[in-house]
């Protein structure tokens, strides 16, 4: 494996623990998998389109840092947002009422806002893959005999500043330790006193907007998006959650840079016939943990509560 | 000719069955119960509740005597048998063909989701499994030896023209290769809790279009530093397998099927002969000892186990009979086409099926066969001919004033028909919120999903705790 | 006199939760055709003893030996197939199923067929189902005529009373060599309670061997032919039940106990 390799999976693996988080949280704290959060993510690449446009214009002139470093931010902001309150208002008109359901229920309603989320985006955007406005003026750094273009860079430094402050909020503030009591035990939770309700969606919002976020650096990253994109994207990032745990906040991102490594490895293989095989070989990493190690690298082993 | 013994049957039935009704007093009890029903009032008494409140009357009141079920039953089948006969139309027939073979593929996901309880997202998967099997297996794709046919008889012919197995030679083979690969991907993640089932399955139902569509001539696998080794032919890749077998020729009595020519009819007559008999099983099934076992683990898994049920296998039992029928249906479904694309079995297809279990009714046999034929009715047909019909009447005023004309344009370009995904994304929701039980729910499942009351919910909270402090 | 042979011994038995050790190297034997009782006060581990030898977990270490084999580790349906049958302190009935498919999920390991005969119900396996029903009914007679003509009822409505006799049902329906009864009486007044062990003994003389759990030792002392007393997971005495209820530190650790919590 060279180094550009191990870069770009670097790179690409980051979007993918963004996205893993949401899962994780979610499934943590109300033992869901969210279908809906890849296409929340999306969605958060198709709203900060018009923001980096109105910023920074479109016509081949070059903007500068300035600019860019305003579009980018401003972009994340309202994606971030706008995909918190969509997150939000879907747990509260689809999952929260069928929280004592069988298992089943909310599973299924899950799907089905998924399917209306991705069919809305197509009749807005169209079936074809959109042009993602360019943000960055692209330029490239030789370091250690590799290059890294600023692209990488940023969706690095992006991901990682998202990281550490999900992990600040999540392990040293009292709203953080109220989610893992939640997660861990909601009833005894509530019987301290804990708003459940609050943080079953604040951990909606969170996620959301931590998907809309990513959304914004995975656009830039690649240029282009489809009404799907999130579909498949989601499908990798659960299989990161699970890989590093699910539940386990810093599994998914571990989980998230192993699978995005794991892609650019295998889509280099054979001259570019690896491309055709990778959604497979991530599948087949999904089965081989569910077999070996259903609770992930760094889950403890609660897969099969009684 | 035809038509009178099928009118004269469903006469002679319709008088058996109101005499058989006279005779056990059903008029007196059910308008005893109507009248009961359409008096009350209050909140209880809005006309839906009274509808509701009737047609549940009906229901019970017939239901108290079997032979007036099994009279209806015959009814519907004599109903189903003869449609073919009064439609004249090759086309809605050829619709109602493969409206047929979705019923079974929705009796057979009804297993997996309404029966054991677990949710399959990669249902299309096995049906891929078994058209392929008839693709490979009953078509001139794979030719074997140069000289002629080596085995030539009844069941199977294998030669430089291809291996060609008999249609009814292939139907445990299709079911059986699904079958296995149902158990082989869901045994390792039965293990273990039931959501992640979901996800595997979705997972395998994107995997396995997209093998097949690697596993063509034009493409190479790799052995890793850019060797690659070329992958042989063996599904034709993305050119799609054509001219697969037609069925024998069946010829018994006063029957004269003849699968070759474009005629639907022998195909409807050769569906519902295949979904009464696995309606057969499949109630048989319900009411067997396996069928208990996994109401059993729905309920209560740890006293399942504790009565000596084996959880994992129950569920990959169940897992594996639904793979079963859904490649049974693809090997149906590539014999009525007569080829094979992977792109006829992605996600969309295990999602219309999954709505025609929902919307029918978890577990219960009639109302995923009523879901299955609405949702494969409005997914080839209804769809687009309602798209067709709003968007003419929205175009005849969308130039109005205001509010109306707005209404009018958008009904002018509504596009219903490339809606599908959203619309049956709505089902899933609606059902689920507002009725998870289905149209026609099975009583068990319908008991399962009524919101628990507020001294259960105490209970379950007072089971956790003792469980947590070692005191079961 | 000979005694009659073990069914089920335990050699060692520890289970640790985190830090607290719930059973502790606790050694008792059951013989075929006793009537034993496992009692202590709350927290005392005798549950654990329980989920240990069903099966809901392994134990940290030690042995249990059923019939002369290790059945430690097993799951509870292989711990069910290997003859042991219990009830919860809790109940686990299977609510939405009447009193009769209860019963029928309880004969689950002694019918046998297959898939195939599932699918298409062949005449003998139509024929043993239909004799499973048959005992099933004379089950539920044998443990009283209300649960009897309650038997298409919903087992989640029924009476307290009767949904323990149902669960106790199910869990003979197994024929098992070894029962195991989880605080029976539960809920029950003391008049209740006293019938419940009535039944119990007739259950007894229909040829079942019962281990039996009990908070309260006034309950157990008439239908028990031997008593083991567990106090924070450890055997304190053990014993007939005059020997027992003379016992001095049974009397403290119930008498201690109470004034600990008053």
């Amino acid at each position: 494996m060279t180094l550009d390799v191990l870069i770009s999976g670097v790179v690409l693996g980051s979007l993918y623990a963004i996205v893993a988080l949401g899962y994780t949280m979610v499934y943590g704290i109300i033992e869901l998998i969210n279908f809906a959060h890849g296409d929340v993510f999306t969605l958060g690449a198709f709203i900060s389109i018009p923001v980096i446009q109105a910023i920074i214009s479109q016509n081949g002139s070059t903007p500068t840092l300035g600019q860019s470093i305003f579009a980018i931010g401003a972009a994340m902001v309202v994606a971030a947002l706008c995909c918190a309150v969509v997150g939000v208002v879907i747990e509260r008109v689809a999952y929260r009422r069928l929280r004592n359901a069988p298992r089943l229920a909310p599973l299924i309603t899950a799907i089905g806002v998924s399917l209306i989320m991705e069919n809305a985006m197509a009749q807005w955007q169209g079936g074809l893959p959109v042009f993602y406005p360019t943000a960055l003026q692209p330029s490239s750094y030789t370091i250690l005999g590799t290059t890294l273009t600023n692209t990488q860079i940023l969706v690095i430094l992006g991901a990682l500043a998202m990281m550490l402050g999900l992990d600040m909020f999540v392990n040293r503030t009292t709203i953080g330790k109220a989610m893992r009591a939640v997660a861990q035990d909601r009833e005894a939770a509530s019987m301290m006193g804990i708003n459940v309700n609050f943080i079953i969606s604040l951990t909606f919002f969170v996620g959301s907007a931590l998907a809309g976020a990513g959304a914004v650096l995975y656009g830039i990253d690649l240029g282009s998006l489809g009404y799907d994109s999130g579909f498949t994207l989601g499908l990798f990032a659960f299989t990161a959650a699970v890989l590093g745990g699910i539940g386990n906040i810093r599994g998914a991102m571990i989980g998230g840079l192993i699978i995005g490594i794991l892609q650019e490895y295998v889509s280099g293989l054979g001259n570019g016939v690896g491309t055709e095989w990778y959604d497979t070989a991530i599948f087949s990493v999904l089965v081989l943990i569910l077999v070996f190690r259903p609770s992930g690298i760094l889950g403890t082993n609660t897969a099969e509560k009684v | 000719m035809t038509r009178l013994v099928f009118l004269v049957l469903a006469l002679v039935i319709a008088v058996v069955w109101v005499a058989r009704a006279v005779q056990v007093g059903v008029n007196r009890r059910l308008a005893g119960r109507l009248a009961a029903v359409w008096r009350t009032t209050g909140s209880a008494g809005g006309l839906l509740h009274k509808l509701a409140g009737s047609l549940r009357a009906v229901r019970e009141v017939l239901g108290e005597d079997p032979w007036l079920s099994r009279l209806l039953l015959l009814l519907v089948l004599d109903v189903a048998v003869a449609y073919p006969v009064f439609d004249s139309s090759d086309v809605r027939v050829g619709t109602a063909d493969q409206a047929e073979v979705f019923v079974l593929l929705a009796l057979g996901l009804n297993i997996v989701v309404g029966f054991a309880g677990l949710l399959d997202l990669g249902y299309a998967a096995f049906f891929a499994i078994g058209a392929y099997t008839a693709a490979l297996l009953a078509s001139t794709h794979f030719s074997v030896g140069k000289h002629g046919s080596i085995v030539s008889n009844l069941l199977l012919s294998v030669g430089n023209g291809g291996i060609h197995f008999n249609f009814f030679a292939l139907i445990p083979l299709a079911a059986l290769v699904a079958a296995f690969f149902g158990i082989l991907f869901g045994a390792p993640t039965l293990r273990l809790r039931g959501d992640y089932l979901a996800i595997v399955t979705l997972g395998f139902g994107e995997i396995v279009p997209k093998v097949v569509s690697n596993l063509g001539a034009s493409n190479s696998l790799f052995l890793g530093r850019g060797n690659t080794l070329p992958v042989p032919n063996i599904t034709n890749g993305v050119n799609n397998i054509v001219g697969i077998d037609k069925p024998p020729d069946v010829h018994i009595g006063p029957i004269h099927w003849t699968f070759q020519t474009n005629d639907p009819r022998p195909w409807y007559f050769l569906g519902v002969i295949i979904i009464v008999i696995s309606i057969v099983m499949i109630t048989r099934l319900r009411g067997s000892r396996l069928g208990r076992c996994w109401v059993a683990i729905r309920e209560d898994e740890i006293a399942a186990a504790h009565a000596g049920v084996n959880i994992t296998g129950a569920r990959l039992t169940a897992f594996a009979l639904g793979a079963a029928f859904s490649g049974f249906g693809g090997l149906l479904y590539a014999t009525q086409l007569g080829t094979v694309s992977y792109d006829l079995f992605t996600f969309s297809v295990s999602v219309t099926i999954l709505v025609m279990v929902i919307l029918g009714g978890i577990g219960s046999v009639p109302g995923v066969i009523i879901g299955g034929i609405i949702v494969s009715y409005l997914n080839q047909s209804w769809l687009t001919t309602l798209s067709a019909w709003l968007n003419t009447q929205g175009g005849s005023f969308d130039h109005a004033w205001g509010p109306i004309g707005a209404l009018g344009a958008w009904l002018h370009t509504v596009p219903l028909a490339t809606a599908k995904p959203m619309i049956f994304g709505i089902i899933l929701v609606l059902m689920m919120l507002l009725r998870p039980q289905g149209l026609i729910p099975e009583r068990r499942r319908a008991r399962e999903f009524r919101p628990e009351t507020e001294q259960e919910a105490q209970e379950e909270l007072e089971e956790l705790y003792t469980l947590r402090t070692g005191e079961i | 006199m000979a005694q009659p042979p073990v069914l089920l011994e335990t050699q060692a038995l520890t289970r640790s939760f985190g830090g607290l050790t719930a059973v502790d190297n606790l050694d008792f034997v059951v013989r075929k055709d006793e009537i034993v009782s496992l009692i202590g006060p709350n927290g005392a581990g005798k549950s654990t003893v329980f989920n240990l030898i069903s099966g809901i977990y392994p134990p940290t270490a030690g042995r249990i030996l059923f019939k002369g084999v290790n059945i430690a580790g097993l799951k509870p349906d292989r711990v069910e197939r290997q003859g042991i049958a219990r009830t919860f302190q809790t109940l686990r009935l299977f609510a939405n199923m009447t009193v009769l498919e209860n019963v029928l999920v309880g004969f689950h390991s002694r019918l046998k067929s297959n898939v195939i005969e599932d699918l298409i119900r062949p005449p003998w396996v139509a024929r043993a189902e239909r004799d499973a029903v048959e005992e099933a009914r004379q089950l539920l007679r044998m443990l009283g005529q209300r649960l009897y003509t309650q038997q298409e009822f919903r087992a989640a409505d029924l009476a307290y009373a009767d949904r323990r006799l149902l669960e106790l049902a199910r869990a003979m329906a197994s024929q098992p060599d070894l029962l195991m009864l989880d605080e029976p009486t539960a809920g029950m007044n003391p008049s209740e309670a006293a019938d419940f062990m009535e039944l119990i003994r007739r259950v007894h003389d229909r040829g079942f061997t019962i281990l039996l759990i009990e908070h309260n030792l006034s309950v157990v002392m008439g239908v028990s032919q031997r008593i083991t007393v567990l106090d924070y997971g450890l055997k304190i005495s053990e014993g007939t039940p005059d020997e027992v209820r003379r016992d001095e530190r049974v009397i403290e650790a119930y008498l201690g106990r109470k004034a600990a919590t008053a």
